[in-house]
Parts: C-alpha cells; structure tokens; sequence
C-alpha cells in the first residue's frame, strides 16, 4: 500500500534519527566520510556531508585567472624576484594577486595576452623539458625565461615571445613595489628589500640631507584612508 | 552690433587660460572657460599613490585626445594618448621648475644670424618688457628661491628684486651635486621651484612627502591653477567654468577678420556654439596649432591664422641626457622630498661658455634629480648595461641601490627646423571624427653634437661627485618633453602667426597662449614664461578692452 512506501527522502530522514542505521547506510548514501566516532547529532551530518576541500590549494580568492593559470604566473614572478638569501620574494609578496586583480579590472586589455601567452608558454616548455612550467627545475625555469626575454622561445605569435616577457616583468614589478592595498607587496616586502617606507607624508630638513638609512615606518594609503 | 554676453571665451584652464581668466574676470569682464578634461576636485587628488599615477598615469593619463608622433616624414608613424587634460592642465603634475629665460634666450637671429635649414628668430619683446610679467607671476604663484646677490644663478637675467620664498631645504643629493660642481669651477645654486618653502597666502609649505610630479600636490604647496587662479577667478562672479567640453573649431565672419564663436563638443557628446566677442586660446603644446588648421574656411583656407603657413612649424622639444650615478657605500635617499631638482649649473647654457670648436651653438641646463617620480616603480627598470632585469642578481641590485644613487640630468636647447613640425593627420580621427594632430620630431644636427658634449660634462660631474660606477640612460629618436612653437610670435604675418600679444594678425579678436607662442625655445623649462606672457597679454586685453582701446570694437 502506498502509504508505507517511503520517500527516498523520508526514508534517509528516518535512517538518519535511527541509530541503528545512521552509522553506515546514511553516510554511504550520502557518498561522505564517516567520523570515527558516534556523533551523530545534525550538525555532525551536515560536516560529514560537506566534501573535504582545502580552498587555499583550489585557487579561490582569484578574480580573473583560473587555478593553475594563476601558479604559472606567480612561477614566473618567483623567478623574476625569487626567494632567496636576501629574503622573501614575490611569491610570498603576493604579486599574483596584484597581477590576478589588474587584470580583472584596469588592465582587462591585457587578458588576451596572458591567456595566450601562458598557453604559448607552457607548450614551449612541454616541447623542451616534457613538463608545464610550473613543474620544472628551477633552472630549467629560468632557461626558458631566457629564451622568452631573448625571442627565442618558439611558437608565439601574437603575443611575442619578448612581449610576452616584458609585460609580465612590468606587472611583477609592479605587483612587488604598488602600495599594499593593490594586493602585492604584502607585508611591505618589496618595499622593505629597497628601503622605501611608502607614503609617510613628510621628512625634516634633516631628514632630507642625513646620509644614513632613516627609519620611517612602513606605511599604506590605507593608513591614511579614514571610512567613507 | 550688440554687446554679447560673453567678453572673453578662454579654450583650455590650464595655466595660461587659469591666469588669463582670473585677470579678466577680476577686471570685471564676462569669462567663459571651455576645458575638455574633467572639473578636479583638489580633496579628492591626495593620494601619494605610485601605481595610480605613474604606470597608471592617473593625471597624465586622462588624455581624450590621441596624437600621432614620428621623428621623420620618412618614419613610422605611432598613435599615442595625448597630453593631459583637466582643470589646472599640466600645473597638476608638473615639477614645478619655475625659471625666467635670458635676455639672450629671445634674440638668436640677432646674435649668431641665419643658419640653413634653421628656422631662427628673435621675439617680438625682449626679457625686458617681459622681467615686470616674472616678477608678477613668481609673486602670485609663489616662487621659492635666490636671487643671484643672495647667492643664487650667478648667469641669471636682471631682476627687480629676489624670490618672494626663500630655496626649499637642502636636500642630500643636491648637497653632494653642489660640492662636485664646485669643485670643477662651476656655480652651482638652487633651482627655482613653484613650490613653497614657507606657508604664502593660505597655502601651506612643502612636507617633503616625495610624492611630488605625476602628483596632485597633497598639501597644495606644489602650485597648480588648479587650487589657486581658477578659484580666484570663479569667486569674482565674472567667470564660467565648463569642462568636459571640447572646442573643434573656431569660426569666423565671411571676411575672416572676426572670430564670432567657437564650436565645441558638451559633455553629452552634443554639439554646440558659443559666441564672445574676445578669444583666448590655450589649449596646451599641440592642440593650440591644430585647432588653428581644423579652423580652415573660405577666407582662411590653410587654417586661421595661417595665411602665411606658419602654423605648426617652427616645432621644437628640448632633448634630456640622463647619466645615473651609483654609490656603493654613500646613502643619497634621493627619493625624500619634490621630485624637483634642488641644484643646478647654468654655466653650459645659452651662450654662457666658449663654444669655440665644438661644433653646436647654445646648451641647457644641468642638474641633479631623482628618476622619474622617485619611488621604486622609476628605478626598477633603470639599469646599467649588462645587469640582467630578474633573479637574484637584479634583486640584488634594487636592494643595494635605491637609496644609493642619483639622476644628474639635462635639458638641452632644441633649435627650430624645417624638418620638425606639426599637422593634421591624413588617417587617424578622434572620437568627434576630426583629424588629429600628428608631431614630426626628431633630433637635429645641433643637438647631437650638443647632447654629446653635455653627456661628457655630465659624466664628469657623475665622477667628481664620488660615484662607484655611472651608466648613461638611452634617448629615443622623438624628443616630445616641453613642446614648443607652431604658433610663433613674431615683427610681421610674413613669418609668424602672431604679434607679441599672441594676437592674430588677420583676426586681431584671437589671442593665443601657452609655449606654442615661442620663436625659441630656451634651455629651462617654458612654464614660468608661459605665466609671464599670459600675465602680460591679460593685461593688455584689459586695457585694450578699456574705453578707447583698440578692442572695444569687439565688445
């Protein structure tokens, strides 16, 4: 009779309240891990449900560029300014974040030349090592970063090799020195490698004639930016 | 005919029209400003920002108005955004060397005669009618320096009297300039700046943030038209500020004597007349000739006030040789402070050394700077030959030397020539469908063989000063920094466009301004003379406007 058939909705809802049955059969239904233990209160289903992602690796937080586009630069940005005995570098200055928003908003022009760009870059880089850019030695990188500052890098047509390199070095840099509130030079990192405090709004007269390194402190304009 | 309602019709609120308007409307005149750039609120520009105005050109870049630039007619010719455009024009980002030319700097026919291929002329006025117009502008802008019995440009013009301000702070790298000039027998002295040392008139002094040119001034210490003589002029009641207006033409009547109105596009893209009975064009270096050939007509049909076709030519830029100095072991923070050059030496400028086998007439000026805006995003990508531009090395090189080095710079005299002029060009349109302004411009023989021997002097300095190593940074082939000429002044309209007025000579209604009135150019910056003569010929209007003047007629 139609009344005892249940839905495959009630019925998970039944087995769920069940203890007997909660255990195993719920979570193979729901295809979700099982915790160890026996809590198996709501808010325990609903973690159990949830699939186990870490979002930092997955490349959420990019306005424009997709996951493993967005490693390929900041590759190339860490070989620009790598990390190395002087300190941090643009990895960890954040530059692909710069590069990630510029050019979803202000620098939109330049998408297709990343997109092709990138493209270009890791067939190169296939042709010559067997693997994306992103999986070379560090040297390896750094040969085919020579060969696209040098035009030799083939299989680019629009963008050159050599365009493709510049602009990429012109947003490094400037996604390593732009104020912090652009989303590179993180932690004032760029800006602590070269001495410049940022906008700190004035210096003495004798300030303005000292032959020492002054210590002004590192500031933003989100420093001086009170709430609108 | 009926008194219109507008007296003057100023095209361009930068700062000949923000002088010229302020004049004016004080003189109880009815002034219209048409400003194709947007109305700047000052509160708004404080941002010491170098990703919004320097790659993002966030001043510089508000250009609505492409050009074309080539060195030769035989060149390829390249489309580029065109100059800045806004109320306060060029007086926003500038860095404000504030310089009075020589008195030789306006007779070079007189002095070394005709040279072929060379287009040398005197100004029909000389430093003296002009000296009361400096002193007038350094007064009301507030210049900050040192008269040469205080101490300063030992080559300098006469003077009435010394600066109103005195020099900025000394900076370090002006210091270290001044001590290795001296040493090779030169006089060094602080440069001029239209920034003030001192609070004036309700402005308050310079902070020394370093945020200086490509930069609205934080504090308004840097002097724009901007925070000073547009105000003045609109709080007179006399003045009318339109801007996001384009003007694309200036008509006149059938005779072509009397311009009646210009055409101009509004901000909704509409286009529209207005009428005055006086105009007073200063639309900035390159616009000012090409709105002259847009204005063709039947009795014009070369372009107003080209009947003689003089229009766009006489073109010149100054050239500017750079050597960077580095220091291993010497702090310079070269960044601290305006990005003005604190101290210079005029003793290879003009006429003031012996030229005897050298192969070139004239000079320019040489001093010390910083790069470009000062930060790290002007000195990534200045590099000495041979050091490779990323890894570890490069960065290397950014740590060691941002603090440690400075610019020692010229700007060297460009002599008109034939071959540098400027026209309309045959394909490229703006967005109003006019053609643009296309710039031909290229080195001349003079300046090759001058630029070497300044580079020379230049490297010489660079040693003295105690530097570890110097490299000499690369010029292209289109010199375009400080345009001048294209609508020369000048004795008669057989040669020149306009008289010493910047009047027209056929349509005496039409006044010009800016650096496109100079027969010549000079070895220093143009915008002091630029204010001189737009104070001068403001003056002139008012009192030509006056009862019994030669322009009542038009009123």
């Amino acid at each position: 009779m139609r009344r005892h058939r249940l839905t495959r909705r009630q019925f998970l809802k039944t087995a769920a309240a069940s203890t007997a049955v909660a255990g195993a059969g719920a979570a193979t239904l729901l295809g979700a891990q099982t915790p160890a233990s026996a809590d198996h209160s709501h808010a325990a289903h609903r973690a159990a449900a949830r699939p186990v992602v870490d979002h930092t690796q997955e490349g959420v937080g990019l306005q424009f560029f997709g996951r493993r586009q967005a490693a390929t630069v900041q590759a190339l940005a860490a070989r620009i300014i790598p990390t190395d005995e002087l300190g941090p570098g643009a990895r960890e200055a954040g530059v692909i974040h710069y590069i990630d928003q510029a050019l979803a908003g202000p620098y939109a022009r330049d998408q297709i030349t990343y997109l092709r760009g990138l493209a270009a870059l890791d067939a190169y880089c296939r042709e010559q090592f067997g693997a994306d850019f992103v999986s070379l030695a560090p040297d390896q990188q750094d040969q085919v970063l020579a060969d696209l500052e040098a035009g030799r890098a083939t299989g680019f047509t629009v963008p050159s090799a050599q365009e493709f390199f510049t602009l990429v070095w012109r947003h490094t840099m400037e996604g390593f020195f732009c104020d912090p509130m652009y989303g590179g030079n993180q932690d004032f990192i760029g800006w602590k490698l070269v001495g410049f405090p940022g906008p700190v709004g004035f210096y003495t007269p004798e300030e303005m004639v000292a032959d020492r390194v002054l210590d002004k402190p590192f500031t933003s304009m989100r420093d001086w930016t009170r709430p609108l | 005919m009926a008194r219109q309602e507008v007296d003057v019709c100023i095209v361009g609120a930068g700062a000949a029209g923000g002088t010229v308007a302020r004049e004016l409307a004080r003189a109880g005149l009815k002034v219209v400003i048409l400003e194709r750039g947007p109305a700047f609120d000052p509160r708004e520009m404080r941002q010491m920002d170098e990703i919004r105005f320097g790659p993002r050109a966030g001043l510089v870049g508000n250009a609505q108005q492409p050009m074309v630039l080539r060195a030769t007619e035989a060149s390829r010719p390249v489309r580029v955004a065109g100059q800045a455009s806004g109320t306060g024009g060029g007086t926003i980002h500038w860095a404000a060397m504030a310089w009075r030319f020589h008195e030789d700097d306006f007779r070079l026919l007189s002095k070394y005669g005709p040279r072929p291929g060379y287009l040398l002329a005197d100004w029909p006025l000389s430093y003296a009618d002009l000296e009361p117009w400096y002193d007038t502008a350094e007064y009301e802008i507030g210049v900050s320096g040192v008269w040469a019995p205080g101490g300063g440009n030992p080559f300098e013009a006469p003077r009435r009297r010394d600066y109103p301000l005195p020099p900025l702070a000394d900076r370090r790298i002006g210091l270290v300039f001044r001590e290795a000039t001296r040493k090779l027998g030169y006089h060094p002295f602080p440069v001029p700046a239209a920034i003030l040392s001192q609070p004036y008139r309700g402005r308050p002094a310079c902070t020394y943030c370093g945020f200086c040119r490509l930069h609205a001034c934080h504090t308004d210490a840097k002097h724009s038209t901007l925070v000073t003589f547009i105000p003045e002029a609109l709080a007179t009641g006399n003045c009318t500020l339109l801007t996001d207006c384009t003007v694309a033409r200036i008509n006149t009547d059938l005779t072509g004597r009397r311009a009646t109105s210009v055409t101009y596009f509004d901000p909704a893209g509409a286009e529209r007349e207005l009428h005055a009975s006086l105009f007073y064009i200063a639309a900035n270096e390159h616009e000012n000739p090409r709105l002259l050939l847009l204005s063709a007509s039947d009795a014009h049909p070369n372009g107003l006030g080209n009947d003689y076709g003089w229009v766009g030519k006489a073109r010149m830029a100054h050239t500017r040789p750079r050597v960077i100095a580095l220091y291993d072991d010497q702090v310079m923070n070269a960044h601290i402070g305006p990005n003005h050059p604190f101290q210079a030496i005029d003793d290879f400028n003009a006429d003031n050394f012996d030229h005897t086998g050298l192969g070139f007439i004239r000079g320019g000026i040489i001093f010390t700077n910083v790069k470009d805006a000062g930060g790290p995003l002007s000195f990534y990508d200045t590099l000495p030959p041979g050091l490779p531009r990323w890894g570890s090395a490069y960065k290397r090189y950014l740590a060691q030397y941002f603090l440690r080095y400075m610019s020692i710079d010229a700007w060297l005299e460009m002599l008109p020539h034939e071959q540098n002029s400027l026209d309309l060009d045959p394909q490229v349109r703006d967005r109003f469908g006019l053609p643009v302004a296309r710039f031909t411009i290229t080195f001349t023989d003079n300046c090759r063989a001058l630029n070497e021997f300044a580079i020379e002097r230049m490297k010489e300095i660079a040693a003295a000063t105690g530097a570890s190593s110097y490299f000499v940074l690369p010029q292209g082939p289109v010199p375009t920094a400080h345009t001048c000429g294209g609508t020369r002044m000048g004795f008669s309209p057989e040669d020149s466009v306009t008289n010493q007025w910047g009047q027209l000579w056929d349509t005496p209604n039409v006044f010009l301004g800016g650096s496109t009135l100079f027969p010549t150019m000079s070895g220093f910056n143009p915008t002091l003379t630029i204010y001189a003569l737009a104070f001068r010929t403001a003056d002139y209007i008012r009192r030509e406007a006056q009862a019994g003047g030669s322009l009542t007629r038009y009123l």
